[in-house]
């Protein structure tokens, strides 16, 4: 019996659908032909260009903000909280008031105007009467050059005694210093001998000085251009003509020795223009907490270690980057920055999730090896337990956002006629913003000044699938960090 | 429309901008269709690879021709499509490595078929009637995959194999009885060896 015509051929239609060919798909080969066949065009560079102009960015706003910082000009200090007290004058120098009218703005300029002016007005000054001597020891003082923050502020609160202490009339003066004395020589001996070297031998002298307005600037700019270590003055015996031994009582010392708790002691303290005389360090003084803000830069690097859902280990990837930060205070700061990472991973099949209708959807997928290029870009929240210690210990959290730009899989999979792999690239770039949780603790050794290194061990948990599979990449490691800290003065 | 038609819209669009990952998914996804229909137009594996290869490239290059229109089903019309790309490839490629004339059909077999049990065919596998068909001379093999399993008609063959509508019938008779003889010789040996 013949089978029919029909049959035959419905049978052959059934085998041509049901059977499997034989053969794995090389797509390397063709991917060769069609390099020739169908030449792709040059890949373009934005992606690149992107981070290239972000890098340049942010570079620019950091030399910026440095430089501003490191060349910051002195800020004129336009107010200062003097103590006001009853029945007590204008701070316009009683001195200049108890001068003639020529000197008076005379010694008003030198008190308030430039070097140069002050250089005029001194060398006038000491060539004129007693009196203009005076002024212009006076004015000497403020002509002295201002090199630490101690000695301006020393300048600036003899500039204001006179708002300390009630300056008695001039007749109320010790019969010491008689009232028609030569003002030349009392101011000379108060000049010379409040030297505090000398000041146990001629304790009169300094009282003079502290009851004398002309005098109160001239022993803070005597002592500063000595450098006279103010902090360790012994105690003066009144019995023998000497500072009392509770220097507090006595006015002028207590400007010397302690200028601040001056303030402290006001009952009423008043803005008053400080005519235009610039005090850099004491706005220093007065904005202290600056100092614990700044800026952090910093080159890092490190070892990377990814697994999908803890199946598989594998060697190990890196990292290296640049990370720049803003402390706010002594325990916070922020930090961001940006990172070339590769990743090295493998994962079961089951936890490759391509889009629908992938060819990996059609075999059977057995693992998958292979790694990842990407830009990581963290964003991070910094506390420090112990600020300031040369060691300090930190944790950090944040978000981190993924830019991939390369993956490479070495698909493993079984097809009707064995195992078959096929290895697998993708330029393509997947973003995924702020989709990791970073967390890390470290430790920061202070090693000068303004550098340090770190080193911090993370965690990146993945928030969502990542990359062409969708995988849930999470990474483990250590980062080492150099770190520059330039702090904000203002 | 369905998201397998917009994932392979998607795969045709980058196809067209010529994307090494979207022709690199096509091939990996239909590498197994078309390996199947090659394989039943040429006697060895690497000639069947090379002729799948050829129909990709074709195919890339022609992507743009590809109109998916308003069809629901996206993937047979595409897949249909290729097809067509696919056996035009395998018939070039006889053309060109076989003594296939126009009109003159090689004809090998003239020994007349023994009678064959009427159960012979239903006990091969799939894999041995497509076995059985590649053993067919080229001509044969090639008219009879097309009329019996791809559905064209004599006409279609004729013009498509540049011969006549007669003898396009007449290596499709012969390509039967040869297929045949081929089944019964395979049922025959498989026989003998169940039975030792």
């Amino acid at each position: 019996m013949y089978k029919p015509d029909e049959d035959i051929d419905r049978l052959s239609r059934e085998a041509a659908e049901h059977y499997n060919a034989p053969g794995k798909p090389a797509w390397d080969a063709l991917r060769e032909t069609l390099n020739k066949e169908l030449p792709q065009e040059e890949r373009k560079r934005r992606g690149f260009l992107f981070f290239f102009l972000l890098a340049v960015g942010v570079s620019v706003a950091g030399g910026t903000i440095w430089y501003t910082v490191r060349f910051d000009t002195p800020v004129i200090a336009t107010e200062k909280p003097v103590t006001k007290q009853p029945g007590q004058r204008d701070n316009s120098t009683a001195a200049a008031k108890m001068l003639p009218v020529k000197v008076k703005d005379k010694v008003l300029s030198a008190t308030t105007g430039s070097n140069n002016n002050k250089r005029v007005n001194t060398q006038k000054a000491s060539s004129g009467s007693p009196v203009t001597k005076a002024a212009g020891v006076a004015m000497r003082s403020n002509s002295n050059e201002v090199k630490s923050n101690h000695t301006i502020s020393l300048q600036a609160a003899s500039m204001h005694r006179p708002y300390k202490t009630p300056q008695p009339p001039l007749a109320a003066l010790p019969e010491r210093l008689p009232r028609n004395a030569n003002r030349q020589e009392a101011v000379s001996s108060t000049t010379k001998k409040i030297n505090y070297k000398d000041r146990n031998r001629e304790p009169a002298a300094q009282d003079n000085s502290m009851q004398d307005n002309h005098t109160g600037a001239d022993i803070a700019a005597d002592d500063i251009k000595k450098d006279i270590p103010i902090r360790e003055l012994p105690p003066m015996d009144l019995e023998h003509n000497t500072p009392p031994a509770n220097t507090r009582s006595n006015p002028a010392v207590q400007l010397l020795v302690s200028p601040a708790p001056a303030v402290a002691d006001t009952k009423q303290v008043v803005p008053v223009k400080n005519s235009g005389v610039a005090h850099p360090k004491a706005s220093n003084l007065k904005n202290k907490p600056a100092h614990q803000q700044a800026i952090l830069m910093g080159l890092t690097a490190g070892l990377d270690m990814s697994t999908v859902k803890f199946r598989y280990g594998s060697n190990a990837g890196y990292d290296i980057g640049f990370l720049g930060g803003y402390q706010f205070s002594s325990h916070w700061s922020a930090y961001t920055g940006i990172s070339y990472t590769k990743k090295k991973y493998k994962l079961k099949g089951s936890d490759y999730n391509p889009p629908r209708n992938y060819w990996t959807q059609y075999v059977q997928l057995e693992t998958i090896e292979g790694y990842c290029r990407m830009w990581e870009l963290p964003l991070l929240a910094r506390y420090t337990f112990n600020p300031g210690a040369k060691t300090a210990f930190f944790v950090s959290m944040g978000m981190s956002s993924y830019f991939m730009k390369r993956q490479v899989y070495d698909y493993y999979y079984k097809t009707s006629t064995g195992p078959a792999n096929t290895i697998w690239t993708n330029d393509n770039t997947f973003n995924h913003i702020f989709n990791i949780l970073d967390l890390s603790a470290g430790i920061e050794k202070r090693v000068g000044k303004h550098i340090s290194w770190q080193i911090e061990p993370y965690a990146r948990i993945p928030l969502g699938g990542v990359g062409f599979g969708n995988i849930r990449l999470s990474s483990f490691g250590i980062n080492f960090t150099v770190q520059y800290k330039q702090p904000i003065k203002r | 429309m369905g998201d397998e038609a917009v994932q392979i819209l998607k795969l045709v669009d980058g196809c067209c901008k010529n994307d090494r990952n979207s022709q690199g998914a096509l091939y990996h996804w239909l590498y197994g269709y078309a390996m199947k229909i090659c394989y039943r137009y040429t006697n060895h594996q690497h000639e069947a690879e090379e002729l799948t290869s050829e129909s990709f490239v074709k195919l890339f290059k022609n992507m743009h021709l590809f109109d998916a229109g308003r069809q629901l089903n996206t993937e047979a019309l595409f897949k249909a499509w290729f097809k067509r790309i696919i056996i035009n490839t395998c018939i070039d490629h006889l053309r060109k490595h076989h003594s296939m004339v126009n009109g003159h059909v090689h004809n090998t077999d003239t020994e007349s078929v023994a009678d064959m049990q009427e159960t012979a065919i239903d006990k091969l596998s799939y894999e041995e009637i497509i076995e059985a068909i590649k053993q067919l001379t080229p001509v044969y093999r090639t008219v009879f995959n097309l009329f019996a399993i791809e559905g064209f008609s004599h006409e279609e063959i004729a013009t498509q194999l540049h011969i006549s509508v007669g003898a396009s019938k007449s290596n499709l008779s012969k390509a039967r009885h040869n297929l045949r003889k081929i089944i019964s010789h395979q049922t025959q040996y498989n026989t003998y060896v169940q039975t030792r």
